[in-house]
């Protein structure tokens, strides 16, 4: 008997579906869905130097630099960055600033963990990546890191890093073969979608029999990692995954995978001004300089985010969250050296879909540089102090899910929601 | 478990050990082991990162071999030291990709950017290995006055080659600083420093902080900071702060004074490449006069950093650390409160065995845990107990080149252990900074990596070995030219093909389906190599491959 291609999908039928050549997850139904954007400074930006306009209390401000206000969200007001009064202006009625969270910490990697995950402890899912894995798994790619922090547990299988200089793009083009020392060319297609066929057949096999415990964890992962890469591989002609340059065009990168739905979430890392970094213990000025570009970047996101179309009928930014934040903030005063050290509370933005724009929550003591206690419902001075956990709660408010089930220590920021 | 490890350290004395053991005693777990074939093939990744060949699967078959003797012999291949270094450098964090000074920072050609990168980012690590292969007392990790170099380091650090016996790791040899620094093994390493760099304002914090963390298990991070409501903030500076305000003395007390002993590494400015490739005896007491503190350990006074590495050897929290970072190294998992017997057994055996690293492993190989391969019909199921593991990395590119001969590189780098052209992260591992935790479980990237790394392997190892004799070939030694999918020598190459990656002989089903799955291929392929990469590449992209 001699098989061929034909002769082997009649041989193992469950390869006829394994190898369909358009993905049925890309034809899911999950429009609607809120997604989100991250972009995120790495380094402790300081608040006080863009967004939190705390004159008159212990902190060092920008000379020279005014308190102004746009759209009910107060600013400072400072001639070295006027990207963010034009930001404001231009998007205040959508932007919402949460000010006073406290990290806990003043080391880097223990406050991105505790920022982005609401726990020192390893193990857990980020804020993305839980939001992206409640997403189900009819996307290819739920969350898709362009770059940035990720803490990755139980749903690392909806994590999809793109490596900091787009690595993911040349293993799907094979160019990572072709450009080996000792390279290689990729397979023909078709022995490629045999390969396909049998390795899913059999990663669906070992799945179903794979017994309890980590064995059958990973026989589960295997096999839904396995699909989802063949379905990239499918799509991957579509996407410029390691185009880019800017952030607002490397944030278009991750704009361009929610707006397929291959995502659900996507996160961006900012580092400063020509990389110069957000951790500022000499040199404060650099803050400016950061901020400058981050809002001059984050306008032509949204403009971006405005000119595509939505999954439902609108346009993208009907849809989008953009979350903007860091792991720290910094200490009030300036050190020897013209710089600030770390501090341990921090502020966040939040802008579009879902956001309940024109104001700032929570705000710094004007002599300890602590944290104001907010009321969640309203927004206004109360007695709860916003810790990460309050953040991670309210995006998955924002993203339509019930914060209690998977984060009990904290509730959401209600007053930052349009539709609470 | 720190904290309880103190308390034992502090509160238990030798003979009371037996009454605290019984009274917490764990339930034992409801884990089925592995079958012999899988725990060698467990014990031969873990513990020198490679295959069993397919001789010692036949050993351990035929009763010649018993998994006692494999470990041992296991613990003892040349392999050893690397794999060692790798465990080391998934914990501490030094493999990064970049340091603040570079190649030509040092006048070097910039193509020597890579090699000094990764010469540094293995200086601790390696040296580790090389007190762990070398059958040396654990102390001398933290006391000896040697350490590892190449010539490249040599090249820019004051560190000269010294006798002593030869690595297993390619390049490196036992080199001693001639800067005046102290005895300390790895605390006095520029490789750990340069990792662990520390602002100039921020005066060896981090790196004292890195101390508790690798050496002493005592995290002073993991403790939350709270600023006091109580106390305002009037002070001129956060230095102030640290010494009046309660919250932050808690920490900063025992802190600082570490800290303080670290000046020699105190840096004034951070991209320096002359600061930051010595040591600088002269600015030891500078910690005293910033903190105004003296230099202690943990309330025991210090008299310089001479007294750092002796101070630690001596502090019972760095043994039970040590065998807390193995259990987590070989368990691959987190250590526990729950864990607290067993780890107090193994810090028995540890000390048994004179705080030698092998006796360590050895004992750490025997537990339950580590040769857990399923649950008992009708057990509670607790999946971090990990029955089974996903290959590193850095496992999965020497299992691969021990099986085909290809190492994927680009450029001059290892592709599977860098991130700035390459794929370390994106298959599941750790770049230091970003990422320091490894994935633990399949994901999208990992698969994609695991494709491309399969079908660059199988097609290089089809190509070249399928056109020469049988006899010089390595992988594909059954099979003669013309033997049709199905024939005997095609069936009997299949059989050691699975054997080799998977560590067992496949099933009918499997021959079935390869059969039929080489034939289809056979039919539009140009060659036999082609065909017989498909089956490789089929049989590298299964979690039989890649899990163990
Ligand atoms: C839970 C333990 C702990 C507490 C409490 C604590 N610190 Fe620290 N602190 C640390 C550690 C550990 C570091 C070093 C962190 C690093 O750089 O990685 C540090 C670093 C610092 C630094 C250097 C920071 C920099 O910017 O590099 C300052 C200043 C400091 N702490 C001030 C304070 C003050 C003020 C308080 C009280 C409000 C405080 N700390 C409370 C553990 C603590």
């Amino acid at each position: 008997m001699r098989f061929t291609r034909r002769g082997l999908l009649r041989a193992f039928p469950a390869l006829v579906g394994a190898a369909a050549l358009v993905p049925a997850r890309l034809r899911a139904d999950t429009a609607g869905e809120r997604k989100f954007l991250f972009v995120f400074c790495p380094g402790g930006w300081d608040p006080a130097w863009a967004i939190a306009p705390v004159f008159g209390s212990v902190a060092a401000m920008p000379e020279g630099a005014t308190s102004a206000t746009a759209n009910g969200i107060e600013y400072v007001n400072d001639r070295m960055s006027p990207a963010v009064g034009t930001f404001f202006q231009d998007w205040g009625t959508r932007a919402c600033l949460l000010h006073g969270i406290e990290s806990r910490s003043v080391a880097h990697d223990v406050c991105l963990r505790l920022i982005l995950t609401g726990s020192n402890l390893p193990g857990s899912d980020d804020w993305p990546l839980t939001l992206a894995a409640l997403s189900g798994e009819s996307r290819v790619m739920p969350y898709v890191n362009l770059s940035g922090p990720t803490y990755a547990g139980p749903a690392v299988s909806s994590l999809v890093r793109v490596g900091e200089n787009g690595q993911l793009a040349a293993l799907l083009d094979g160019s990572a073969l072709a450009n080996a020392e000792l390279p290689q060319r990729l397979p023909r297609a078709e022995r490629s979608a045999l390969t396909d066929a049998l390795l899913a057949l059999r990663l669906e096999r070992l799945a179903a029999e794979a017994g309890a415990g980590r064995a059958a964890e990973i026989a589960a992962s295997a096999s839904l990692s396995e699909s989802r890469r063949a379905d990239l591989v499918s799509v991957a002609d579509q996407l410029d995954l390691a185009g880019g340059v800017s952030l607002s065009e490397r944030a278009g990168v991750g704009l361009e995978c929610l707006q397929r739905g291959l995502s659900r979430v996507a996160m961006v890392e900012y580092i400063g001004f020509l990389g110069l970094t957000w951790d500022t213990h000499g040199a404060q000025v650099n803050q400016a300089g950061n901020f400058e570009e981050l809002f001059t970047e984050l306008s032509l996101i949204l403009t971006d985010l405005k000119a595509r179309p939505g999954t439902t009928g609108g346009t993208l930014a009907d849809e989008v969250t953009v979350v903007v934040m860091s792991e720290m903030g910094r200490f009030p005063r300036l050190n020897s050296r013209g710089g600030k050290e770390h501090w341990t509370y921090t502020s966040a933005l939040l802008v579009g879909a879902g956001v309940r724009g024109g104001q700032s929550i929570g705000g710094y003591h004007p002599e300890t540089y602590r944290g104001v206690g907010v009321n969640l419902a309203d927004g206004g001075e109360g007695d709860v102090a916003l810790n990460p956990s309050h953040l991670g709660a309210t995006l998955l408010a924002l993203g339509g899910h019930d914060p209690a089930e998977y984060i009990p220590d904290a509730e959401p920021i209600l007053a930052a929601l349009e539709d609470a | 478990m720190p904290y309880l490890a103190l308390i034992a350290a502090c509160s238990v004395a030798p003979d009371d050990t037996d009454a605290v053991v019984a009274a917490s005693a764990p339930v034992p777990l409801a884990v089925v082991p592995l079958d012999d074939a899988a725990l060698l093939r467990r014990l031969s990744l873990d513990l020198r990162g490679q295959l069993p060949t397919s001789e010692e699967h036949a050993a351990l078959a035929g009763g010649e071999l018993s998994l006692a003797e494999a470990a041992e012999a296991y613990l003892l291949d040349d392999a050893f030291e690397s794999r060692f270094a790798d465990l080391v450098a998934e914990q501490w964090l030094t493999r990064i990709d970049e340091f603040n000074v570079g190649a030509s920072d040092f006048r070097l050609h910039e193509s020597l950017d890579r090699s000094l990168v990764e010469d540094v980012g293995n200086e601790a690590p390696v040296f580790l290995a090389a007190v762990a292969a070398g059958d040396l007392p654990w102390t001398d990790a933290v006391l000896a006055d040697w350490t590892m170099t190449t010539d490249l380091l040599e090249s820019v650090w004051p560190v000269e080659s010294i006798d002593g016996p030869a690595s297993t790791l390619e390049g490196w040899h036992r080199g001693r600083y001639t800067d005046g620094r102290p005895r300390g093994g790895v605390v006095m390493t520029n490789g750990l420093w340069w990792r662990y760099w520390s602002a100039p304002n921020n005066y060896n914090r981090t790196r004292a902080a890195a101390i508790g963390r690798l050496l002493l298990c005592d995290d002073w991070l993991t403790r939350p900071i709270h600023v006091d409501p109580a106390q305002a903030l009037d002070v001129s500076s956060l230095e102030d702060a640290v010494s009046t305000q309660t919250t932050c003395v808690g920490c900063h007390d025992t802190l600082d004074p570490v800290a303080a002993s670290l000046f020699g590494f105190w840096w004034f400015d951070l991209y320096d490449p002359l600061e930051m490739r010595s040591y600088h005896a002269e600015r030891e007491q500078l910690g005293e006069h910033y903190f105004d503190a003296r230099q202690a350990w943990f309330g025991k006074a210090m008299e310089g950093p001479v007294d750092l590495g002796p101070r630690i050897a001596a502090d019972p929290r760095f043994m039970r650390c040590t065998v807390e970072r193995m259990a987590h190294a070989l368990w691959r998992r987190e250590t526990t409160d729950a864990d607290f017997t067993t780890i107090t057994a193994l810090e028995a055996d540890f000390a048994a065995g004179q705080y030698r690293m092998r006796p360590l492993l050895r004992a750490l190989t025997q537990t339950p845990e580590y040769r857990a391969g399923g649950w008992a019909e009708g057990a509670t199921v607790d999946t971090a107990v990990r029955t089974r593991r996903v290959m590193q990395p850095s496992q999965l590119a020497a299992a691969v080149e021990a099986l085909t001969g290809y190492r994927w590189r680009q450029e001059g780098y290892d592709q599977l252990s860098n991130d700035e052209i390459g794929f370390r992260v994106l298959a599941g591992g750790v770049d230091g900074l970003g990422v320091a935790i490894a994935d633990e479980s399949p994901s999208v990237s990992r698969a994609l990596v695991v494709q491309r790394l399969a079908q660059a392997a199988s097609q290089y190892v089809a190509e070249q070995e399928l056109g020469k004799p049988a006899s010089e070939r390595a992988l594909f030694t059954l099979v003669a030219e013309g033997d049709k999918p199905g024939s005997e020598g095609w069936l009997a190459q299949v059989e050691l093909l699975h054997l080799r990656a998977w560590g067992v002989r496949p099933t009918a089903t499997d021959l079935e389906e390869e059969v039929a799955f080489a034939e289809a291929v056979h039919a539009g392929a140009e060659t036999e190599a082609e065909a017989w990469a498909a089956v490789l590449e089929l049989l590298l992209r299964d979690p039989r491959f890649w899990t163990y």
